[in-house]
């Protein structure tokens, strides 16, 4: 039964992947200029038997519904064209610049996850009480405060005021980072054996992390508190009470596994701002990340490039929703017969 | 000294609202004791309070002792201890009182491992049993299932098993029949009598169905409006009764409506914490009610052995005859439906 059910949500995945990569693809059929021209030199795009030449040899004369399986082709060999700006695959770029983003998505993740359910569920116990106030302005807060003054202030106090956090980078300078296994700095220093490596990029890690992991605890400890009262009216609540467990297994067992489907919900949609987010982030906290390539990519008009993220930003949000739909499977054992 | 005695109960929240009022009773061991009354009468939350539980900001004074323990004193870890253990509760809705995301084996075990002290296998091996005991099919693959899986009745049997995990000596069941079909009811009742025969355990059972009460109960509490009406073995209560509310619910059971026999439904609303009338809170529906009804709270008087009512007119028992019943009743013409 979960065996069919996680078949049939990668299948919906595959689906929609696809869809995302057509709709990247007409909305850059759709931009003005033309790809074969843009692609030579000035006195080469003048002559036309050199841009039809160009123009056979990508298939760029082919009907559109063509190009777009040339195109796709192109993708699944890895081929993603190349950078304008860095002048190299655009893959490669992706495989440098994606895996700092993902040590700072991953661990904003955890530390939100921890954080916000951790203060949902304390906040939920404590209703309408001094802490349950408390806790409703850092939840407040942490959604609406913008990230990047968040960012400003988290630095000039950590780093400017107090010097607990570097401000910037990944490691110290003069570091050298620890032989590629993930890209990760923190994973790889630790896998290299090399302690003070690590501690350096943790150090580096934490205050971005931290910054870009506040809205999501605001999502999260709201979300997690509202679940959790909605499910201790329940008289599965009860009888579990009734049965003389402990307080704690009540809590953790019965009332947060019914609480956590909607929980988890919001986890995939405040994935994606989180998303959004690395872009300030980076760009303050000179993390050299995929939403600092994005940015300047995009501040360069790098068609390439921007194409690129987009569809690597799409595929890694499509994978975030299939977990949340195997989380689902798990918790809830009625979901998985949809 | 009975297994529970609940001794002068009142159970208050905060605005003077009371729930239950100078509320007594008793269970043996062995015995299934039956409270019956409308929505509002304060028989589930009096109940309740077996297994040390109170309604959200509510008071209680008084005492509610098992085996001479007072529940109402106890500290948190004590109450852990007894819930599960020497008292359990079945819940009326199978559909809510079951874990819908926990497999039936982590919810049959985990108190026997709490309480007990066994290991999971132990634990699991225990849980077959208990399965069987309560005849559900199959036992060893319903472990692992989750309850979508099962049926009304079924879950109820689950839900029983649960509660018999550890051998409480009582078991207090909550309105358990009356989310079920008729046809599977009988089924639970059958169950019901089967294990307390073979257990010995106690149980309070709670209904507003008073067939199904005369089916299972050996004696029976008739409660209006958080305060006790009238109790008695089944048999006094039932066959010779004296309070009118009693008699009211007697005649409103459809069971009597199959046999030709006019169908009466009670006029007027049942009284609840919000709304309880003056005097006997009965008042307002009774067709005997006199002008004293109106201001005075009725007291529970003994009529005869082990027989109470708390009936100030006593309309069934003490008049010499019919006749002056009559001129009692005509005496005091007035509209039920109108609430005071």
């Amino acid at each position: 039964m979960l065996f069919r059910f996680i078949l049939s949500r990668l299948g919906s995945a595959a689906i929609l992947a696809v869809g995302i990569i057509l709709v990247s693809f007409v909305l850059t059929a759709l931009l003005p200029g033309d790809a074969a021209t843009s692609r030579l030199g000035e006195r080469a795009a003048g002559n036309p038997e050199i841009v039809a030449a160009v123009r056979a040899r990508y298939g760029l004369d082919q009907p559109l519904y063509v190009q777009f399986f040339i195109y796709l082709g192109n993708l699944l060999r890895g081929d993603l064209g190349t950078s304008i700006r860095t002048q190299k695959p655009v893959l490669s770029d992706l495989a440098q610049f994606g895996p700092a983003s993902a040590e700072l998505a991953i661990v904003a993740t955890i530390v939100a996850v921890i954080v916000g359910v951790g203060l949902g569920i304390v906040a939920s116990l404590r209703a309408n009480g001094l802490v349950d106030q408390a806790l409703r302005v850092v939840s407040l807060g942490g959604v609406s405060i913008p990230i990047f003054w968040l960012a400003l202030i988290a630095v000039y106090v950590f780093s400017t005021l107090n010097r607990v956090f570097p401000s910037s980078g990944r490691l110290n300078p003069g570091q050298t980072p620890p032989s590629q296994v993930t890209g990760m700095y923190t994973l790889d220093s630790l896998l290299a054996g090399d302690l003070t490596l690590f501690a350096s990029a943790i150090s580096h890690l934490i205050l971005p992390a931290l910054v870009l992991s506040a809205p999501m605890i605001g999502l999260l400890l709201r979300f997690t508190r509202s679940s959790m009262l909605e499910v201790l009216g329940n008289e599965y609540v009860r009888a579990a009470e009734a049965k003389g467990l402990p307080r704690h297994t009540v809590i953790l067992r019965h009332v947060l596994r019914g609480a956590l489907v909607p929980v988890i919900t919001v986890l995939g949609t405040a994935f994606a701002s989180l998303l959004a987010g690395t872009v300030l982030v980076e760009q303050i906290f000179g993390w050299p990340g995929i939403g600092a390539y994005a940015f300047r990519s995009a501040s360069n008009l790098d068609l390439p490039a921007i194409v690129g993220v987009t569809l690597f930003v799409a595929i890694v949000y499509i994978t975030v929703n299939l977990i949340v739909d195997f989380l689902y499977g798990i918790i809830d054992p009625r979901i998985r017969r949809a | 000294m009975s297994l529970l005695e609940v001794d002068n109960l009142s159970i208050h929240l905060r605005g003077g609202r009371t729930l239950v009022e100078s509320v007594s009773l008793t269970v043996n061991a062995g015995e299934i004791v039956g409270i019956a009354g409308e929505s509002g009468s304060g028989k589930t939350v009096t109940a309740m309070t077996s297994l040390g539980f109170l309604p959200a900001g509510a008071t209680a004074t008084g005492e509610v002792r098992i085996d001479g323990a007072d529940m109402l004193s106890m500290r948190p870890k004590q109450l852990q201890a007894v819930r599960g253990s020497d008292v359990a509760m079945v819940f009326q809705d199978p559909m809510t009182s079951l874990h819908p995301m926990l497999n039936i084996g982590t919810q049959l075990t985990e108190h026997l491992r709490v309480h007990q002290g066994l290991k999971r296998k132990q634990a699991w091996a225990r849980a077959a049993e208990l399965l069987e005991l309560v005849r559900l099919p199959d036992p060893h693959s319903a472990l692992s299932a989750f309850p979508h899986r099962f049926s009304g009745g079924m879950r109820q049997r689950i839900a029983i098993a649960m509660a018999l995990a550890c051998g409480p000596k009582l078991l207090i069941a909550d309105e358990i029949t009356t989310a079920l079909d008729v046809t599977v009811q009988a089924g639970i009742l059958d169950l019901l009598d089967r294990l307390r025969r073979e257990t010995g355990m106690a149980v309070v059972f709670i209904t507003h169905d008073l067939a199904v009460m005369n089916v299972v109960a050996d004696r029976l509490y008739v409660m209006y409006g958080g305060r006790m009406a009238e109790n008695g073995s089944i048999s006094q209560v039932l066959n010779s009764t004296r309070h009118p509310y009693t008699r009211a619910l007697i005649d409103a059971l459809p069971e009597g409506a199959a046999l030709g026999k006019a169908l009466v439904p009670i006029p007027g609303e049942a009284a609840t914490p919000d709304r309880r009338p003056s005097g006997c809170a009965f008042h307002p529906r009774c067709v005997f009610a006199v002008d004293s009804c109106r201001a005075d709270v009725p007291r529970l008087r003994e009529l005869e052995d082990g027989h109470l009512a708390a009936c100030a007119v006593d309309p069934f028992g003490a008049l010499p005859d019919r006749a002056q019943l009559l001129d009692i009743a005509l005496a005091t013409p007035k509209d039920p439906r109108v609430a005071s």
